[in-house]
């Protein structure tokens, strides 16, 4: 007890429970693209829930740029599109958020970027 | 917050359902026949009764559970804007999505659940009534592997499911018979015989139920955890080895139950008999064991398997790290120092935790642990040599300790830092830790003047074991969070002080329960409490 109070007394972490994790993502995390890609595709460790799930895609300025559609693949409920319009070169930064099948919200960030 | 929050209701949400489950199916199977064979139905009805009330209130604490869980991942999906109180988010998550839809059918079998036990209350000696509740309970039971972490997987989530819920099952019959079996032993005192009989019937039980628990589990492990270095390398596998040492106790005292306790209650027919005293105390210490597993589980619950974790999280490295000891600090930063670096580290541009502040806070650690290294001892020296009155004083190591850490814990504020004593009071992580301080002497003090028989012992003397469970649960809970900051030393740290503080807190209560008559509690506690100290004293680290 004493233990457990001297951690709880002499440091308080505190931290967010990940759960889903990104496996892999098209474009990779940190690749430089020399065509623009059409859509973004996240794959998953686990199964996720069609609803409540959102990416959203910034450039180098902090701009949001529109997205459309994203959605859960039905023949394999890991894997996450959205489509972006045609982007200019520069670099971008993907926010996603998803719920997964066993309730966790799990959320996360990559970025690439596009050469001229 | 949100993340321990969840694990937490998770926890709770199986005790309620284990509960609810373990206790049609222990009224059916093990006490109706084994009250028939003594008394008739006068007896068979009050028990009846009593356990269909307990599964009563497990039942609603499933229900607040369930409606817990629902409120909380409306929480996280809406942490960008949206209202928590928004109607239609919350019917789009329950219906729109499998998992609210499973957690729509719980509170369904729980509500179910609920009005069924309580015309049980009514009428017990209805067995269409108990075996509709059993019907209900294992329906409920079926949501949890449907909603649980078997059911994201990718690949083979049917068998997964299916091996999930049986240890789900396995759990239920023996860690939730234990509990009503426990709670029926006071109605039943004035029945040694009864008792003894139900006891007999239950041991084989628990048996079957813990050997479905132990194969479920170990296919589980071999699936999901694959390689040893994953067992002790990974925030899952980590708190899964917290899990199987709890399991060796808890297993010892099952043991005890089935190979020694049951074949001498054979012949018991007296009031007061001793054995029926051991019984007692080796069931609620597995009980106690049991519960604090099952609060494990919903801390599982929250963490990858091993199999599917990021590449590269297995690692043994953190592991070895910390088995190796060396010398505690014996001296530390002044806390100026650290302000000062702590300042410093602030202004740039890629600010990194001080060396400084990491020596301050090991120096702060080792030391706090000789204080319960001193603690453990005494204990030990008590428990084995009982007429030794100087080591009845380890409580006093409590004050001592206590002393240390309200000067020590934060540099920032009175009396090491220029903050005053009351503005660091609107300060919360001061607040918390002023608080814990004060918790810890007043441990000190109440439990010295109860060591030394100024004050009589009563429900009070639970709280300190009470506080160790809970506390090391807050452990395992934090540890995870830390890990995800690829803090892996820290949650090895957290599993390890975690492990020896439940065990501290279950061989403390056992220790109060025996009054003194086995002492084998005692030495167990001074031996966990012990370890603990040595491991805060020479093998605790940060980087």
């Amino acid at each position: 007890m004493t233990g457990t109070l001297i951690l709880l007394t002499l440091a308080m972490p505190a931290g967010l429970a990940a759960h889903s994790t990104l496996v892999r993502s098209q474009p990779p995390a940190g690749a430089t693209l020399t065509t623009p890609p059409g859509e973004i595709i996240l794959w998953f460790n686990e199964r996720l829930e069609r609803q409540f799930h959102a990416v959203t895609v910034t450039d180098g300025q902090g701009r949001t740029i529109p997205t459309q559609n994203p959605h859960v693949d039905r023949a394999d409920p890991t894997k996450l599109t959205v489509a972006v319009e045609p982007l200019p070169p520069g670099v971008y930064r993907v926010r996603w958020r998803v719920l997964s099948r066993d309730g966790h919200v799990a959320e996360g960030a990559f970025s690439f970027s596009i050469q001229p | 917050m949100i993340e321990t929050t969840d694990m937490l209701i998770r926890g709770v949400g199986f005790m309620g359902i284990v509960v609810s489950v373990a206790g049609p199916i222990l009224f059916l199977v093990v006490l109706r026949p084994a009250l028939s064979l003594t008394g008739g139905d006068g007896p068979n009805q009050e028990i009846g009764r009593r356990i269909a009330r307990t599964c009563l209130a497990s039942g609603l604490l499933l229900a607040s559970a369930t409606a817990g869980a629902v409120f909380l991942v409306g929480a996280a999906v809406t942490r960008e804007g949206a209202s928590l109180w928004d109607l239609a988010l919350l019917k789009r998550l329950l219906l729109e999505t499998a998992y609210g839809n499973i957690l729509l059918l719980r509170a369904a079998g729980a509500i179910g659940m609920v009005l069924l036990f309580r015309f049980i209350a009514l009428y017990p000696a209805s067995p269409r009534l108990w075996k509709a509740a059993t019907f209900a309970a294992l329906l409920t039971l079926a949501t949890f592997p449907l909603s649980g972490h078997a059911a994201a997987l990718p690949t083979r989530e049917v068998l997964a499911m299916a091996v999930d819920g049986l240890h789900l099952f396995g759990v239920a019959t023996w860690i939730g018979g234990l509990f009503h079996l426990r709670l029926l032993l006071g109605p039943l005192s004035k029945d040694p015989v009864t008792i003894a009989t139900a006891v007999r019937r239950f041991s084989p039980f628990a048996l079957a139920s813990a050997s479905l628990l132990i194969a479920t589990g170990l296919i589980n492990a071999l699936q999901y955890i694959g390689s040893l270095t994953a067992l002790l390398g990974t925030p899952y596998g980590l708190t899964l080895t917290a899990k199987l040492l709890l399991l060796i106790p808890l297993l010892t005292f099952g043991a005890i139950n089935f190979l020694i306790l049951r074949p001498a209650l054979q012949h018991t027919k007296q009031h007061h008999n001793p054995l029926l005293r051991r019984v007692t105390t080796t069931m609620e210490g597995e009980l106690g064991l049991g519960l604090v597993i099952l609060l494990l589980v919903g801390a599982l619950t929250a963490l990858p398997y091993p199999v599917e974790d990021s590449p590269g999280r297995s690692n043994l490295a953190p592991v070895f790290s910390w088995l190796t000891p060396r010398w505690p600090h014996f001296s530390s930063p002044t806390a100026k120092r650290v302000r000062e670096q702590k300042a410093a580290q602030k202004a740039s541009p890629n600010p990194v935790r001080p060396a400084e502040a990491i020596a301050y806070s090991e120096f702060n650690h080792h030391w706090a642990g000789a204080f319960v290294l001193v603690m453990g001892l005494l204990s030990l020296l008590h428990a084995f040599r009982p007429r030794l009155a100087w080591a009845r004083a380890w409580p006093l190591t409590l004050i001592g300790l206590s002393i240390f850490l309200f000067f020590r814990n934060d540099s920032n504020v009175w009396p090491l830092g220029p903050i005053s004593f009351w503005h660091s009071l609107t300060i919360a992580h001061v607040l918390q830790h002023r608080l814990y301080v004060v918790l810890v002497a007043a441990l000190g003090i109440v439990e010295w003047l109860g060591q030394t028989g100024r004050i009589r012992r009563t429900w009070w003397t639970y709280i300190f074991p009470g506080i160790c469970v809970i506390g090391s649960l807050m452990l395992f809970l934090h540890a995870h969070g830390g890990f995800e900051r690829a803090d892996s030393l820290t949650h090895v740290q957290h599993v390890v002080i975690g492990t020896l503080g439940f065990l501290a807190g279950v061989s403390r209560w056992l220790e109060l329960r025996v009054q003194g008559e086995d002492r084998l509690y005692g030495k167990l506690w001074g031996l966990s409490v012990t370890l603990l100290g040595l491991f805060l004293f020479v093998f605790f680290r940060e980087h």
